[in-house]
């Protein structure tokens, strides 16, 4: 049987099962409700708090008083003692005589209450009974006195509560309001373009949702015009580990000397010490073993002769592996990875599939020594009809230099290099017009060394 | 009577270049149905389907309203024309694609609003295949 009210929707990303104008007036309801709520709280905090502070301060009348007694006041909350100081005076208004307990507007109004007794006993010490003394009355209603005015602080922070409310409220309110009865596309066009939120690429006009490298990292190369940047360079996951290590061994290190000093270092704490320790030791050891792979594999450096790629045409790119190592395998690919996005739940995942790649060269069994860097230069073709660079806020597809390899005694390594390809011209003489990084002028050199076996994809060693 | 979209795309192509002029017209039919439509809104979009969450870019939009800049006037086919970008290019991969169209909606002065869309390629990328070589 059709349900003719549907208890749960299927959700995945945007697309929902459910009404979304339903949904959109449930949302909207939802913030209309914050903000009534975040309205009715300021109010509340200006006619019970700031109005009766302002009133005392500028509205009340000045008239001598006698003080009689003063005595702590004390009020039982929430099973928590609460304490205001008291002062019992006496005034004349006219004709008659009016005697109260006072201090500020706050305590006439039946609150001023606090946990801090000793500023209550320190408010009470500024009184000396018999004393005469200045008080201010409600020139509308004389039975109301106080004897100090002015506003209490926290009582414009309390004002913050309801604002956010109110902010939040209509916030949503309005961004409502606006979407309501346009389409998905006039709110594409009206809002955010999402090229911008991409980067600031020069070529966006001709080339929209093509990622670019910053032109900052882009250096020129010593062997070919351009040398590319590598992702998440070694000397970042060694900063990243003695950051970890510094921090929570820190952090478990005062955990224990305040504990010491409190003198509450029982049997349980210890047991509670050991695996906080056995952390720090795992994460001291993770940075030592960063810090000597950082440095015994060394610097990967790859350069290529053009930037951006175009698909359906070949370009050089050289390879060079610094270091001091004895290694297994060495093999430099290209690759073409698409990635998705998506919220699974409350969750957000995403999925990378390698959809292209070919091994531009592989070496196996040779030696590189401080003094002399392994390096190749080899051909790439990006194949034509392959899918250009591109990134959305949840999709993208990217090219990349992959360089991995395997060392004795060492994990094996991967470095990153991205690429930036362009779809090939529809007209061969579009090529001429399409972009290139501007370089400086480069000089050729560097030796090659390389000793065992290899097959690489056109030109090696 | 519900009105009924119709897009024509001029010389009736499906592929597209790069830089290429998209041109068309959309005929809304009955034409005396002019009254009963409030708004029409025509959008040369691509969005992205797969595994990812939905993007969507609009390239070109339009709209003519009978309170708008742009009046609306059903009587004769609205026409559109505009110069495709460089990319994104039409795509079927493994996990992601991207699909180009051009979309009209139709916004009645009373029920629901009426999309009807044409799905045109920009570009000649293959389909994604994996290829490990």
């Amino acid at each position: 049987m059709a349900r003719w009210f549907r208890l749960f929707e299927k959700k995945r990303g945007n697309r929902r099962t459910g009404s979304e104008r339903i949904a959109g007036l449930w949302e909207a309801g939802f913030f209309a409700s914050l903000f009534l709520l975040g309205c009715l709280g300021f109010w509340l905090v200006l006619r019970f708090l700031l109005l009766p502070e302002w009133r005392s301060g500028k509205d009340f009348l000045p008239v001598p008083c006698k003080v009689l007694e003063t005595r702590l006041g004390t009020t039982l909350r929430e099973g928590q003692t609460l304490y205001r100081p008291e002062v019992c005076i006496e005034y004349r208004v006219g004709e008659r005589v009016y005697r109260l307990w006072t201090y500020d507007i706050h305590t006439v109004r039946g609150n001023g209450y606090s946990v801090d007794r000793r500023h209550a006993e320190r408010c009470l010490n500024d009184y000396r009974v018999g004393e005469s003394r200045t008080a201010w009355y409600d020139p509308t209603n004389p039975e109301i006195a106080v004897l100090e005015r002015g506003f209490r602080w926290w009582t414009w922070l309390v004002l913050l509560i309801p604002f956010s409310f109110v902010v939040l409220g209509a916030g949503g309110v309005s961004y409502h309001v606006w979407r309501w009865g346009k389409s998905v596309e006039r709110l594409a066009v009206q809002g955010k373009p999402l090229a911008l939120s991409l980067s600031a690429n020069p070529d966006a006009a001709l080339f929209p949702f093509v990622p670019e490298i910053p032109s900052g990292i882009q250096q020129p190369g010593e062997h070919l015009p351009y040398r590319l940047p590598v992702l998440g360079t070694p000397s970042r996951a060694l900063m990243g580990w003695l950051g970890a290590a510094l921090f929570w061994n820190g952090s478990v290190l005062a955990l224990a000397l305040a504990v010491y000093h409190s003198g509450k270092f029982d049997w349980s704490f210890t047991l509670f010490l050991i695996p906080c320790l056995m952390i720090g030791l795992t994460l001291v050891a993770a940075f030592f073993r960063q810090w000597m792979v950082t440095t015994a594999i060394g610097q990967t450096t790859v350069e290529i002769s053009d930037f951006p790629l175009i698909c359906g045409q070949r370009y050089r790119v050289y390879l060079k592996q610094t270091g001091w190592l004895k290694m297994n395998w060495l093999e430099m690919l290209i690759v073409c990875e698409e990635e998705a996005t998506f919220q699974h739940g409350t969750n957000t995942r995403r999925e990378t599939r390698r959809i292209w790649q070919k091994t531009l060269a592989r070496h196996e069994k040779f030696d590189i020594f401080h003094s002399v860097p392994f390096e190749i230069e080899t051909e790439i073709e990006i194949p034509s009809g392959m899918m250009h660079s591109f990134r959305s806020p949840h999709n993208e597809v990217r090219w990349r230099l992959c360089v991995r390899g395997s060392a004795q005694d060492w994990p094996v390594f991967e470095r990153i290099f991205p690429l930036v390809v362009l779809p090939e011209p529809s007209r061969k003489s579009d090529t001429a017009s399409w972009p290139r990084r501007p370089v400086q002028a480069t000089s050729m050199g560097g030796a090659t060394s390389s000793e065992g076996t290899s097959h690489d994809n056109s030109e090696t060693v | 009577m519900e009105p009924r979209i119709v897009i024509h795309l001029d010389h009736r192509k499906t592929v597209y270049e790069p830089g290429e002029i998209l041109s068309g017209k959309v005929i809304i039919t009955p034409a005396d149905c002019g009254e009963a439509i409030k708004a029409v809104e025509l959008s040369i979009l691509w969005y992205t389907d797969g595994k990812g969450d939905q993007d969507l870019h609009v390239h070109h939009f339009r709209r003519w309203s009978q309170d708008g800049d742009s009046p609306l006037s059903i009587s004769a086919p609205l026409r559109f024309q505009t110069i495709l970008p460089q990319t994104p290019l039409s795509y079927d991969g493994l996990i992601i694609r991207i699909r180009w169209c051009v979309r009209v909606r139709v916004f009645p002065v009373k029920g629901r609003e009426i999309v009807e869309e044409i799905t045109f390629r920009l570009g000649h990328v293959a389909p994604a295949r994996v290829r490990i070589q």
